[in-house]
């Protein structure tokens, strides 16, 4: 869990890096280097005996005169985590490691955007999630609006300037301007990801030319607002980039004006169909700070939820699955089974999506009996249809040969490149966070962690039917061995944690869903870090895409399991 | 056809063009595949999934702006995503019609505090029908669509009657 501290100090200092090393509680080793040194100490990590071989995470926090870039690295053969933190001084330019770290690509480019800083080394150091003239705004001296400013929302009717610098030429087209208005500011990139150069290619022994083909935002089969930028050999995918941002409405940023209570509100719009999770994450961190024991009641109802919110999640992946490689009538059968599962979610807590029912402490109320008959009800149904439904994709011919041996992330690709959950599992490792780093009740809970060798689509698939099944298998023993008690802890109305840091990860259907909370000891959270699964997979999904068909790309991004409202946060 | 039970069998019917087309409208409101976020879920996967059925309501989705009559603002706009909403708008053929559906969409919903979000769609595109919620049930989307019915029929009838006052 935790790597010894001498030893990774004597790691660093071989490599004549001046680090100091400190065991901060909730958040374990904290290797604090200076900003030049940020990339050695990194690389040596990752070089050394220590194998730190896996980036969580990479953000920063603003901590008022600088802005800390702090690296979290899991080594999985040692199963040991580290953190690494380097001050930045405002505007510098951060280094770039995904050389070392491919997983860095995307969050890096989010980090340097929205804090403000450069990008060295980085094969695409552009803007991620915002438009060009966006201010950074992670940085504490960038507020978010204030209620005055929200209350005026009728009285100022367009934001004039911000328009025109969005929209540019559509606008001036609509009012008349017309002819010479300047092009939009909405242009197809010329750089693309490292190493690929746009050539011309010979066909027939004539030159044709590649084709950019720009899939979304708007495009039925990209599961939200991802937008690919493909660039085309005929049908052959050369090169493609991922362009995300356009669901990023600062769900970091607003939880600093957030009370710790209500984080869950934003986390459940962040990852929106598995809403108990994020929450759940939330709640962690916050009772990790707080030091509050959870009662045993509370961590079985959260731990039922969690796996009702993960079928009900793995449905809305699975059903779309099969309209993205062409089977239509499977949606109708997942819904069936998500509609039963929403109803019972609605039972316990009141609302379909956006529970807000896992808080720091417990859960908001107990379960009803209506809702335990609900439950034993689907599961009695669940058990066949989950076959079924299994069979109908996973059985079908066509299916089979689309998918096998398609899209294959290997083992190191995997590693390489962050991935968690069921996408990691199908490529031959075995991490969960639910088994290896045991939260709520999962440590009283017997359950199989699905593992797959092949790391194809198909393999990605029969990892999550299998996880649907182990799920059910887990609600089943929450209901039977549900212990009396409270479903809450005694907690304050408003909570004010003593100031200092922690991390907590669960095991969302998406992956290691983590969130990194920094409190300085008020009722809302100085920092509040998402740790976004899906993004991780982009970037491995992204790789992908150069050498794929085009239908094979869109049923490989299908089977990576995005949620955009995740990527972007 | 439902229309023989008000008129007998083999009768002949006698209707304005634009009251009949008015009708179709009514009856085939095809909105555009195009979810942003949450909402999209409910409103657009659940609403049209096998239990609230949108079909049955002639309400049936389009992948292509160019095939549809409504827009489903669906979760929350940003300012990278506004050029998006207005292009897609401007893409669709008249008549057409926009459902902001959720808070988000009506004014910002829990992210308007964010400086990058756009504080309700309509700042970007004109607004029929505002369904609150976050995120509005499937009946509430389905309630939202029965409104922009009426909406289009007191349309026509307003037109009408505006024509036969001679104004």
């Amino acid at each position: 869990m935790q790597p010894d501290a001498t030893v990774v100090k004597s790691a660093l200092s071989r490599c004549d890096i001046d680090v100091s090393v400190q065991d901060v509680e909730n958040l374990g080793l904290v290797c604090r280097v200076s900003a030049e040194d940020s990339r050695a100490a990194v690389g040596s990590l990752h070089d050394s005996d220590l194998a730190f071989d896996f980036l969580i995470d990479v953000f920063g926090i603003d901590t008022g005169g600088a802005v800390d870039v702090v690296y979290r690295l899991r080594s999985l053969s040692r199963d040991e985590e580290v953190t690494v933190k380097a001050a930045y001084p405002y505007g510098a330019a951060l280094e770039s490691v995904w050389d070392l770290f491919p997983a860095a690509l995307l969050p890096e480019r989010e980090l340097a955007e929205l804090f403000g800083l450069g990008l060295n080394g980085h094969p695409n150091p552009r803007r991620l999630l915002t438009t060009d003239g966006c201010d950074p705004y992670l940085l504490k001296s960038n507020p978010v609006r204030t209620a005055e400013e929200v209350r005026e929302r009728d009285g100022q009717l367009v934001d004039r300037e911000h328009l025109a610098r969005t929209f540019g030429s559509l606008n001036a087209a609509r009012d008349g301007e017309g002819q010479q208005a300047k092009p939009s500011a909405y242009r197809a990139p010329a750089i693309m990801p490292a190493g690929v150069r746009r050539i011309p290619t010979a066909v027939d022994a004539r030159q044709a030319e590649h084709l950019m083909l720009n899939m979304g935002p708007q495009h039925p089969s990209t599961h939200g607002v991802l937008r690919l930028l493909l660039e085309l050999d005929g049908e052959t995918v050369v090169a493609g980039e991922a362009v995300i941002g356009y669901l990023h409405r600062g769900i970091e940023k607003l939880a600093e004006s957030r009370r710790y209570g209500a984080l869950g509100t934003l986390m459940d719009r962040g990852d929106y169909v598995a809403g108990i999770h994020g929450e759940l994450a939330a709640a962690l961190a916050t009772e990790k700070l707080l030091g509050v024991e959870v009662p045993r009641r509370a961590n079985y109802l959260r731990v039922l939820l969690g796996e009702l919110n993960r079928i009900a999640s793995h449905t809305v992946w699975y059903g779309p699955m099969g309209l993205d490689s062409g089977a239509m009538g499977l949606f109708l059968y997942v819904f069936r089974d998500r509609e039963a599962l929403l109803d019972i979610l609605e039972e316990i807590t009141g609302a379909r999506m956006m529970f807000n029912y896992i808080r720091p402490g417990g859960v908001l109320r107990d379960i009803t009996p209506t809702a335990d008959a609900k439950i034993r009800a689907f599961l009695d149904a669940f058990s066949v249809y989950v076959e079924e439904n299994a069979e109908i994709l996973m059985g079908n011919e066509i299916f089979q040969a689309r998918t096998q041996g398609v899209g294959v992330l290997s083992r190191d690709a995997a590693v390489a490149f962050g991935l968690s959950g069921a996408n990691l599992r199908a490529s031959g490792l075995n991490f969960d966070v639910r088994r290896d780093r045991p939260y709520a009740a999962y440590s009283e809970l017997d359950f199989d962690v699905p593992v797959a060798e092949q790391g194809d689509i198909y393999a990605r698939c029969a990892v999550r039917i299998e996880e649907m099944r182990q799920s059910a298998r887990i609600i089943r023993q929450c209901l039977d061995g549900m212990p009396d008690g409270e479903f809450t802890a005694k907690v304050a109305k408003v909570l004010r944690p003593p100031a200092g840091e922690a991390y907590a990860a669960v095991e969302s259907p998406r992956g290691e869903l983590g969130v990194h909370l920094v409190s300085d000891g008020s009722d809302a959270p100085y920092r509040f870090r998402y740790r976004p699964p899906a993004l991780f997979a982009l970037g491995a999904g992204e790789s992908l895409l150069p050498g794929t068909l085009i239908a094979d790309a869109v049923v490989t991004m299908g089977s990576m399991d995005l949620i955009l409202g995740e990527v972007d946060r | 056809m439902a229309l023989d039970r008000f008129t007998g069998e083999n009768s002949t019917l006698f209707i304005r063009s634009e009251q009949l087309f008015d009708v179709a409208r009514r009856k085939s409101l095809w909105y555009m595949a195009f979810g942003i976020a949450c909402c999209a879920i409910e409103g657009l996967m659940h609403a049209s999934g096998p239990k609230y059925d949108f079909d049955r309501m002639g309400v049936f989705f389009r992948a292509s702006p160019r095939q549809a009559d409504v827009m489903i603002v669906a979760g929350t706009v940003n300012w990278k995503m506004a050029d998006t909403v207005k292009r897609l708008y401007d893409e669709m053929p008249e008549p057409k019609w926009v459902v902001a559906m959720g808070a988000c969409a009506c004014m910002g919903g829990p992210f308007r505090e964010y400086p990058n979000v756009v504080m309700g769609v309509d700042k970007i595109v004109p607004v029929d029908v505002y369904i609150p919620g976050c995120p509005p049930r499937p009946e509430s989307v389905q309630f939202g669509f029965i409104t922009l019915m009426d909406k289009i029929k007191a349309q026509t009838e307003e037109r009408l009657a505006a024509r036969r006052d001679g104004r």
